[in-house]
């Protein structure tokens, strides 16, 4: 248990722009000397939906704690919303899925959910059917009268994962929200994700980017609690001029110069980390026929194609940005 | 602070209390010490109240005109329930309200509180509910013992309700501060079981540092709510009025630093 003195700095309102859903200036939260985040200082408007990506203890976890209000900043300001996290007129304006949350023992699921609506202000009637409904957006009707304890990993993260959406809160935060269910499921919570979008915002953490890319568009990176990049994913991933090829082999250089050597192609860059993997900048008006003559090169130089992606790899790019950091 | 949310979380919490380990922990023995102590009055204590033995054990324990406003003015069936009442009390609020705050924090659930309303509200929330779990088990053997002093003390109806209510009112009072002692400690444990043996440690320690302070001080300081409880005895106004004043101090000190705790917990 950690016991801090917070000492925020205030952010007056007028610097908050109408659209701003969380804005924090030098954020340092410490535990025991060690900075989970330091300095980290960020804007990202209401309506985004934000994937928010790093290494195991970048201090993603933490950031939604500071959020919530689960813990308190050592320093620094954050606002969400235009107020302190632990404002009461933001409560029940956020739903978040922990990481590892378990509900209360020994009392079954529909009890809790019924506490958490009827916290949002539900009538005890409306309570009801507002827990029927996000139990159904999830599938887990069944599961309402079963004890928390016993269901399964999958099922408890689902039946969280309706409660976060209780109420339908304007952000929900969503910590690593498929791992550790079966692909199916992790495919109905991404569809269901890329469903409310529209509607509220997100902020997703995960370690699967591929997710990230299909259900954010923006993305925030942080490294060592320390912010790396915040922009859209667009701007991270080149959709029109690039190859990204997987060979099975590494590329020799003087394969790399004969591709570079083809009319239209800009430049061909192998990825430091997978020396298997490169990427093919080009102009062209024709880039099928360019990409016919890239692949007809390198099967004559004997080499293999593995994989081969139009644009380049939103993965590759983020694991660039953080190793560079 | 949104008083409706206040509700909800005491009223929920209290609903399952009487379910769960949290509560029963303290509901089995409590009722089963009383249990024990109403049946005894109910057989044969009522002849032996009135008798010179417990006037003079009474008188050597408290002094012997409370021993007269106790055993003969009041009706003593319920005088015994307000003494042994007032005697075990410490040790059962710490098992009712251990974990106001301790487990849940401690194994995160507050979280899912947290986002749906204040710190402030899930503090007093938890506070109303350890306390009326307290409340209802002290009206109910109180009721119990005032039906006893019906069947069994020579006094009057009137009289006998009357001091039922007072007695009964009175044990609710010095509930309280209890409660809020435990709410320190609990706010700063992290699960019911550590929170009960520290609040039993430290409130042994409090005890002895008092003893030990009395001895040096000039004026007589008591650091536990139980230093209050021999002006309580005498249900005069002049003692009651500094017992309740005492009280209310315990109180406030006690709320006031369970809150500061809590408020600044990561949770």
């Amino acid at each position: 248990m950690h016991l801090r003195m917070p000492r925020l700095v205030d952010i007056q309102e007028t610097q908050y722009l109408m659209g701003s859903l969380i804005e924090c200036r030098d954020l340092i939260k410490s535990y025991n000397g060690i900075k989970a985040l330091d300095g980290l200082s960020l804007s990202i408007n209401t309506g985004a939906s934000i994937g928010l990506v790093g290494p195991n203890g970048a201090g993603k976890s933490t950031f939604f704690s500071l959020l919530c209000g689960f813990l308190r900043a050592t320093s620094g300001a954050l606002k969400v919303m235009g107020q302190t996290p632990d404002a009461s007129i933001l409560k029940g304006r956020i739903g978040i899925l922990p990481q590892d949350v378990p509900f209360m023992k020994g009392i079954s699921v529909q009890p809790q959910l019924l506490l958490f609506a009827r916290l949002h202000g539900f009538s005890k009637y409306a309570a009801r059917q507002e827990i029927e409904r996000v139990l159904e957006l999830l599938n887990v009707s069944s599961l309402a009268r079963q004890f928390p304890e016993t269901l399964s990993f999958g099922q408890r993260k689902k039946v969280t994962l309706a409660q976060a959406l209780i109420g339908n809160p304007e952000l929900v935060l969503l910590d690593e929200p498929t791992s550790g269910l079966d692909p199916v499921a992790a495919n109905e919570v991404r569809a269901l994700i890329q469903k409310l979008r529209h509607e509220r915002s997100f902020m997703v953490s995960s370690h699967n980017l591929d997710e990230i890319e299909d259900v954010c568009d923006e993305i925030v990176i942080i490294n060592k609690g320390k912010l790396v990049k915040h922009c859209a994913i667009t701007e991270l991933v080149e959709r029109n001029n690039y190859l990204t090829l997987l060979l099975n082999q590494p590329l020799a250089e003087s394969l790399r110069q004969s591709l570079t050597n083809l009319p239209g192609i800009v430049k061909v860059e192998p990825d430091h980390a997978n020396l298997q993997r490169i990427s093919i900048c080009f102009r062209s008006d024709n880039p099928d026929e360019l990409q016919f003559r890239i692949l007809e090169l390198l099967q004559q130089n004997g080499a293999g194609v593995i994989e081969l992606n139009r644009g380049t790899v939103f993965a590759d790019k983020v694991v660039e940005l953080v190793k560079g950091h | 602070m949104n008083w409706q949310r206040i509700g909800i979380l005491a009223q929920f919490d209290l609903g399952h209390a009487i379910l769960r380990l949290k509560g029963l922990v303290f509901l089995i023995p409590v009722l089963f010490f009383w249990y024990w102590i109403l049946k005894l009055l109910l057989d044969n204590g009522s002849q032996w109240l009135v008798s010179k033995e417990s006037f003079m054990i009474t008188a050597y324990l408290f002094n012997p005109g409370i021993a007269q406003i106790l055993l003969i003015s009041h009706p003593p069936s319920l005088s015994v329930f307000f003494i042994v009442a007032l005697a075990t009390m410490p040790f059962f609020v710490m098992l009712a309200a251990n974990d106001q705050l301790a487990s849940d924090a401690g194994r995160q659930t507050f979280r899912y509180l947290l986002i749906r309303c204040t710190r402030a509200e899930i503090f007093l929330g938890r506070f109303i509910s350890s306390y009326f779990l307290i409340a209802i088990v002290i009206i109910f053997t109180g009721i119990l013992a005032t039906l006893i002093s019906l069947h069994n003390d020579n006094h009057a109806v009137r009289e006998t309700l009357e001091y039922a209510l007072q007695v009964i009112a009175l044990v609710l009072l010095y509930t309280l501060p209890f409660v809020a002692y435990m709410a320190v400690i609990s706010a700063f444990m992290s699960s019911a079981l550590s929170a009960l043996l520290t609040g039993v440690i430290v409130y042994v320690v409090l005890i002895i540092l008092g003893a030990y302070l009395n001895h040096y001080l000039p004026v007589k300081i008591s650091l536990v709510p139980s230093g209050v409880k021999d002006y309580l005895y005498a249900i005069k106004p002049d003692d009651l009025g500094y017992a309740l004043t005492g009280l209310l101090a315990y109180i406030c000190i006690y709320a006031c630093l369970g809150w500061l705790i809590f408020r600044r917990r990561n949770i």
